[in-house]
């Protein structure tokens, strides 16, 4: 588990990678799909 | 039609009586082909045309070799007999076999379908106006191959093809210009070795044989075009070779080719409440993101609507005289229907541009998005004002915890209050917050659910108002279905749905009873009325207010608004409703009789009770004994 103290914060490659999904999704994508695009793209 | 008759110029071949001969032969072969086309061959035997030069004073043997000597005028064959003949033209040349072309043919186009292709072509990719405003964002670090995963577990409606925002920047630009194919980056990395001034300077076409093996002919073409054009290259123009040379820098052909790669941050020590949390941070800021709810989107694919379909949905609403949802309204106004791909994204655009109006009001949840306006009449009693409903479980906001998971139980059990009762609602209390959901924006007010009746197939608009930091929450809207099912005391179930916005509602059917039970009797000025009822549900004892239980409120007027709102005098009046006189200048009660009675004038839990009796200094006593208030005090 993550440090409870440390607050998760969004760098501007993921911030980038987010809005490069959402300019390209055709539908609206919800807040969980776009969690599971970042845990995808992090374990690689 | 006319016939050419002008005689071609031809010079024959061979000495002056063989040219007569060849001369005499060919007039002699146009004539039998007078009536014959420029390129048809003329055939004759060759037996009788000598035969007929012969006659005309042509030696034979001149005959014959006035046609073997001029090949550019005749020709030789058989015919089907085996016989020699000659043939000519009419324009004096040998005829050319005319052989039909079969070797490509429309019929044969058809029936005969190319090969499958191993791997179809891409299609070509769909690219999005941006806006200019754009350009200016930071070129994003990342993969490219990450984006084109097919395995990726979310359905996302798209070829997962990544470009990088800004393509105007150098890194984007080489990255989008040249291909991915390997091939194709070591082309790229011999490209500008090549086109540097000093390689201009001094070609070295021992570049193509240094290349990588196997050469691919991309490079070849590239290498090739770079050496013959050294004219173009020669002229001393720096800026433009500058610019091609900046990716010689690099060592490596791939990062040459791509942006580079920076690792992402590490979410697996994440929960996903925090991932969310991050993300709202990150995106609700940016006016390039449309985001309702939980559904985030481009803005730029959000569809705008008019002022006249603002217009039109506000009528519509205000004409059905309850709030819609936002699927009732794409369909219905927008034409829209559910088969349409662009269905999802209308339901948002919806929602999106109506948060946006002042006109509408959203009032539903996640799984039911209802739309109301601000015209649209509120729905449930109007007995009472809903901000003094509000105020009368203000002791809400104290006793339920700030941290309630919502939706995380299933149903609910509650018994009907008097109150609850005559007012058609329930109260929003820390059960109830655990089986509804959250609003959906933070400045979401009420939200509308469906509350159905499975015992008596009705289902009913329930309105949820949120609470306030100075009003409890409340659900109203329930008037009809307790005047027709059930009494004040009986127990019924919430349950809820996979709809956010749905819950069954059932109470526990029983054999008729007959009682006498209070009502607020509306057209005797509003009284409290003892009246033979009889009911088929199950109910509380402790909730039952009946004429035997306590017989001195029949007649009575509800309190007036100002002795409702202090709790001390609600329950003095409580008290001399139902106490007894214990003979000392003090009314004597129960514990559960002062809870049913009191919820008569305004909500009470049995907390709040207590507080108010140990916070009443004229009251004393305890559950075992009773409580006594002391008038005279």
């Amino acid at each position: 588990m993550a440090d409870e103290n440390s607050t998760l914060r969004l760098t501007d490659d993921d911030i980038a990678f987010l809005l490069t999904m959402l300019r390209n999704a055709i539908s609206p994508l919800t807040t969980q799909e776009l969690i599971t695009a970042l845990r995808e793209r992090s374990s690689r | 039609m006319s016939a050419e008759t002008e005689m071609p110029g031809i010079t024959f071949a061979g000495s002056g009586p063989i040219q007569k001969a060849a001369e005499r032969a060919f007039n002699v072969m146009r004539a039998h082909g007078m009536f014959m086309s420029d390129n048809a061959p003329i055939r004759v035997n060759k037996a009788e045309l000598v035969a007929f030069l012969t006659e005309s004073g042509i030696s034979a043997a001149d005959a014959e070799s006035a046609l073997s000597q001029n090949p550019e005028v005749f020709a030789f064959g058989t015919d089907p007999e085996g016989e020699a003949i000659v043939l000519t033209t009419r324009l004096g040349v040998p005829p050319v076999a005319v052989v039909e072309d079969v070797t490509h043919t429309m019929a044969n186009r058809f029936t005969t379908p190319l090969p499958k292709p191993d791997k179809p072509a891409a299609p070509a990719r769909e690219r999005v106006s941006v806006d200019p405003s754009w350009a200016t964002f930071t070129v994003p670090d990342f993969e490219i191959e990450e984006f084109e995963d097919d395995d990726f577990e979310i359905e996302i409606p798209f070829e997962a093809e990544i470009e990088p925002v800004a393509a105007s920047t150098p890194e984007a630009v080489e990255a989008e210009a040249i291909p991915e194919t390997p091939t194709n980056v070591e082309a790229s990395v011999v490209e500008p070795a090549e086109v540097t001034p000093e390689a201009v300077a001094t070609p070295e076409p021992d570049l193509v044989a240094s290349a990588p093996a196997p050469a691919p002919e991309v490079e070849d073409e590239i290498v090739e075009a770079a050496a013959e054009e050294p004219e173009v290259v020669a002229e001393p123009e720096p800026e433009p070779m500058a610019a091609v040379e900046t990716p010689v820098v690099e060592p490596d052909a791939k990062t040459a080719a791509r942006p580079s790669v920076r690792p992402s941050t590490d979410f697996s020590g994440f929960e996903d409440a925090e991932i969310a949390s991050a993300i709202e941070q990150g995106l609700d800021e940016d006016i390039h993101v449309a985001r309702f709810g939980q559904q985030w989107m481009s803005e730029d694919r959000v569809q705008r609507l008019s002022r006249g379909e603002l217009r039109r949905i506000r009528e519509y609403i205000e004409e059905q005289e309850q709030p819609l949802t936002d699927e009732a309204l794409v369909q219905d106004i927008l034409g829209v229907r559910a088969n349409n791909p662009d269905y999802a994204r209308m339901l948002f655009s919806t929602n999106f541009r109506l948060s946006r109006e002042r006109d509408f009001e959203f009032v539903g949840t996640n799984d039911q998005r209802f739309w109301s306006t601000t015209s649209l009449p509120a729905i449930g009693t109007d007995r009472r004002k809903h901000n003094d409903i509000g105020t009368d479980f203000r002791y809400l906001v104290d006793e339920v915890a700030s941290d309630i998971e919502h939706r995380s139980v299933e149903s609910v059990d509650h018994v009907v209050s008097f109150y609850e009762y005559t007012l058609g609602l329930l109260p929003y209390d820390a059960e109830m917050q655990e089986l509804l959901p959250a609003p959906l924006t933070a400045d979401q007010r009420t939200a509308v659910f469906t509350f159905e009746i499975p015992q008596t197939y009705t289902t009913y608009l329930v309105e949820l108002r949120y609470p306030t930091p100075n009003r409890g929450g409340f659900l109203l809207g329930l008037d009809d279905f307790y005047a027709d099912c059930v009494v004040p005391g009986a127990i019924i179930s919430i349950s809820a749905t996979e709809n956010d916005g749905h819950y069954k509602v059932e109470y526990l059917a029983a054999d008729d009873q007959d009682d006498r039970l209070l009502e607020l009797d509306d057209r005797r000025a509003g009284r409290y009325v003892f009246r033979p009822t009889t009911y088929s549900c199950v109910v509380d004892d402790k909730w039952l207010i009946n004429e035997d239980r306590f017989p001195n409120l029949g007649s009575d007027k509800p309190l007036a608004d100002k002795v409702r709102r202090r709790v001390d005098e609600v329950l003095k009046a409580t008290f001399e409703r139902i106490g007894l006189d214990d003979g000392e200048n003090g009314l004597l009660a129960s514990f559960e009789d002062l809870l049913a009675a009191v919820n008569i004038e305004r909500p009470f839990s049995e907390a709040a009770l207590r507080a108010a009796l140990e916070a009443d200094a004229s009251v004393s006593g305890d559950d075992a004994n009773g409580y006594t208030y002391v008038t005279g005090s």
